[in-house]
């Protein structure tokens, strides 16, 4: 969303406009609170990118609010939320690759330089993390983090994603093998894997 | 067939996100994982996936709710606003038209000095045709000197006025 300015505040809000919500504040409050972390996380990871992530939620709920629909339940809410931003990702993407947009380099906020002993360690492994999750293609990354890092079902999944049900788990199921395989290049971690 | 799921992978899950993984899991899902090709993926990867999710520092970059509903309804009023003008800029639009339409008009009936500039002009463009555009030549002598110009633009007036008045008053 652009900026406003102070005149065009003023006068937007003395404006008599009436502006339909499906949702009223309460409840789309109640349902930020619940989704916009996540839905951050998901952008973030999608996008390399967390200043694009920034807008890409703002641009989200917007949209999602625009929207005039019934949802059966919370999930099937949650689950169209995050397909518009999956949409808008993959918009991103398609006109970053005719040019329009150049994407900005991943910041990578997280590295802390020149830490010393574990914290360096886990600093160096959750970079090798990122980097081997940013090589999947962004469904595979989708369907990833929307099923471990967001703990979503298979039906919402197929919902966020537009794929049937049925092929959730395949895709999964390929996915994990995709990424296990790169994780095996990275050093293990000290007390979250097998051993 | 190759398996491509494990019946145990909501139990492998379930000890990875409540923590439990793998030093308070019990002994039998270790093993099991230990032996099944698709649990040593999925606690591979949920691991590192979770591990990444959990660094994510999303409590500094998220705005609050109060300030993502103001925002909203901020470009929302915006949107609202350029869509009712639409039709105003429209009218206008086609209003100006209209207007330099009769003025030209008047002033070619009114004016035998500007009739004789657009009758040069237009001479000027015959000359420069082709033999071919005879066809052209006739009514453009009739636009300089006769009625046909004045009611060529009272019947585009009697056209595009119904048409400014429909986008000015018309509902969005």
């Amino acid at each position: 969303m652009r900026d406003l300015t102070f005149s065009d505040v003023e006068r937007l809000e003395a404006a008599e406009i009436d502006v339909p919500f499906e949702m009223d504040e309460d409840a789309f409050r109640a349902f930020y609170d619940r989704t916009a972390r996540p839905l951050w996380s998901y952008l973030s990871r999608m996008t390399c990118d967390p200043h694009l992530a920034d807008d890409l939620l703002q641009e989200s709920f917007y949209r999602f609010l625009r929207t005039r629909g019934q949802w059966e339940s919370e999930s099937h809410r949650r689950a169209y939320l995050f397909r518009i931003a999956t949409n808008l990702v993959l918009d991103g993407r398609r006109r970053a690759r005719r040019g329009l947009i150049v994407p900005l380099p991943d910041s990578d906020q997280n590295a802390i330089p020149a830490a010393g002993g574990d914290l360096a360690e886990a600093s160096v492994r959750r970079t090798d993390l990122r980097r081997a999750m940013d090589r999947l293609r962004p469904r595979e990354r989708a369907l990833l983090w929307l099923a471990y890092a967001q703990g979503h079902a298979h039906t919402e999944i197929a919902d966020t994603l537009g794929v049937k049900t049925g092929s959730v788990k395949l895709l999964l199921f390929r996915a994990r093998r995709k990424l296990a395989g790169m994780l095996r290049a990275v050093p293990a971690p000290t007390d979250g894997g097998l051993s | 067939m190759k398996a491509i799921d494990c019946c145990r992978e909501e139990d492998v899950l379930d000890a990875l996100t409540s923590g439990r993984w793998p030093d308070r899991a019990d002994e039998e899902l270790r093993a099991h994982v230990a032996a099944c090709a698709i649990c040593t993926d999925v606690v591979a990867v949920a691991s590192a996936v979770l591990e990444v999710r959990d660094d994510e520092p999303t409590d500094m970059r998220i705005p609050s709710s109060a300030v993502m509903w103001w925002r909203a309804q901020m470009r929302a009023r915006q949107e609202a606003a350029r869509e009712a003008a639409r039709p105003i800029n429209v009218a206008q639009i086609v209003a100006l038209v209209a207007v330099a339409a009769i003025t030209v008009a008047a002033l070619v009936v009114l004016s035998p000095w500007f009739g004789g500039l657009l009758g040069g002009w237009i001479s000027s463009v015959r000359a420069a045709a082709s033999s071919d555009m005879a066809a052209i030549k006739a009514p453009s002598a009739l636009l300089v000197g006769g009625w046909m110009l004045p009611a060529l633009m009272i019947g585009v007036w009697l056209v595009l006025a119904p048409v400014a008045i429909y986008f000015a008053v018309a509902d969005d």
